[in-house]
């Protein structure tokens, strides 16, 4: 049992790990349109952002698995599983760590951004050597927050039938009639999000040699 | 005379409320100008015009004789951005509350100019800059972090930071307002240091005895204008100025 839940693990981990990887910088990117001078791409970021909050991503997910042929008559295998997982997963997070991006960069300081264009610093210069690395340790509290969603979410996979730990554990749990699969499966998700607590608070460690007032 | 910055008929204003109001100021080379008077005066935007972090409406700033922005069709228009790269590069900006770079060590705020901007070589940056923090009673401070030091001491790496970069000009946005009056003596110290090695420096600063001893000049505004301009003695002993007289009586308590 052990063994068919560990596998189910496989997807799970990638899903995490893709989403996570690609929203980081998916999400930076966004939050920029956000802040954009244009008033037109400001407000279609802010449109997509708040859909992205304001519905379930169990719906968006299905939305994206089945819309293609629903709405298109697009037939897709289920090797689109995945992909429309993370593509899901994606799109979605990227939002959530745009608005933490953004709340992040609008707390630095303006005298920071006055003082590197004082000493010559260009726009894109001062973007990533003086505001980003303030902005990083601003805002890994609440990434952490964030990640440890993702862990739990990857289980909204099981609404597309996708295999990954979650649906493994339902289908032995039928099969067994026996509730210890939800019980390992829920121990497996908490030892993940432990590892992913610990690595965070390292890095806000890391981060936190120096104070900001 | 050499002048180094020349202001000519400024005139800046927020929402409908005018900050400046025609004001022109020249700075020769050598030249130490304080700016004095009451909050609101428009000094610090004066200044903020004259560094560039804030746009002017109309009138004209130079830098040795070029234009940093000048008036045309009474539209503020300023120097192509290359070219505004730098005359920006001739000056110098110490900010009330420092500015200096949490994230980065002393050393680091200091040569981080030099190095990512200027592309000097770096053990040259570093050398220069241990001489800087020698001369402002630092060297022990190169490795620490701004959070680390006193109010004072973060004052006198944001000179340094400024130093470094060899300004022909020098701006001060009331160094000393956020200090104690201890540290506010040692800062105005090494601006004195400065002023005796004929730096030319812009001072806007609220400390009239410092004003009086090392200025070639002081200029007060008011109401966005300058409203009295001249040699120390002559301009704290003008009692024809109302304005002024009521000013200074404020600090004679």
């Amino acid at each position: 049992m052990f063994r068919l839940l560990l596998e189910g693990m496989g997807n799970t981990l990638l899903i995490f790990f893709v989403t996570l990887i690609a929203s980081l910088p998916v999400g930076l990117g966004v939050s920029f349109c956000r802040m954009s001078k244009k008033p037109i791409i400001r407000w279609v970021t802010k449109i997509y952002i708040s859909i992205m909050r304001g519905t379930p991503l169990m719906l968006q997910l299905l939305v994206v698995r089945y819309g293609p042929y629903l709405l298109f008559g697009i037939r897709c295998t289920d090797a689109y599983d995945i992909y429309a997982v993370l593509i899901a997963f994606i799109v979605n997070y990227a939002a959530y760590f745009a608005e933490i991006y953004r709340s992040g960069i609008e707390s630095v300081p303006v005298g920071q951004y006055e003082a590197a264009q004082i000493l010559g610093f260009g726009k894109v210069q001062t973007f990533f050597t003086v505001i980003l690395p303030q902005v990083i340790k601003r805002v890994l509290p609440s990434i952490t927050n964030e990640t440890i969603t993702l862990v739990k979410d990857t289980s909204l996979a099981f609404a597309i039938g996708l295999v990954e730990m979650f649906t493994r554990a339902k289908q032995i749990a039928s099969k067994e009639t026996s509730m210890l699969p939800y019980l390992f499966a829920g121990i497996l998700y908490y030892i993940f999000n432990y590892a992913v607590a610990f690595g965070m608070e390292k890095a806000e460690k890391a981060f936190g040699y120096y104070e900001i007032k | 005379m050499d002048e180094v910055l020349a202001i000519k008929n400024i005139f800046k204003s927020y929402g409908g409320k005018t900050v400046l109001n025609d004001i022109s100021l020249t700075v020769g080379r050598g030249e130490v100008v304080s700016v004095i008077g009451s909050s609101g005066s428009g000094k610090s935007t004066l200044l903020r015009c004259a560094t560039h972090l804030t746009d002017i409406d109309s009138g004209s700033v130079a830098y040795n004789g070029e234009y940093m922005v000048r008036t045309v069709d009474s539209k503020a228009v300023y120097a192509p951005s290359r070219e505004l790269k730098r005359i920006c590069s001739g000056f110098g900006l110490v900010f009330q509350n420092h500015n200096l770079f949490p994230h980065m060590t002393v050393m680091k705020n200091i040569t981080a100019a030099p190095i990512s901007v200027m592309k000097t070589n770096k053990e040259y940056a570093y050398e220069k800059a241990r001489a800087l923090l020698k001369r402002l009673d630092l060297s022990d401070k190169a490795d620490a972090y701004p959070f680390q030091l006193s109010g004072g001491q973060q004052q006198r790496v944001s000179i340094a930071r400024a130093l470094i970069c060899d300004p022909e000009i020098l701006f001060f946005d009331e160094p000393t307002s956020a200090l104690d009056p201890e540290l506010t003596a040692g800062i105005l110290r090494y601006i004195k240091d400065l002023a005796a090695e004929k730096m030319t420096m812009v001072i806007v600063t609220h400390e009239m005895s410092f004003a009086r001893k090392i200025s070639s000049r002081v200029v007060f505004m008011n109401g966005g204008t300058v409203a009295a301009e001249g040699a120390p003695d002559e301009l704290f002993n003008n009692c024809d100025n109302e304005r002024l007289r009521r000013f200074l009586g404020q600090f004679s308590e």
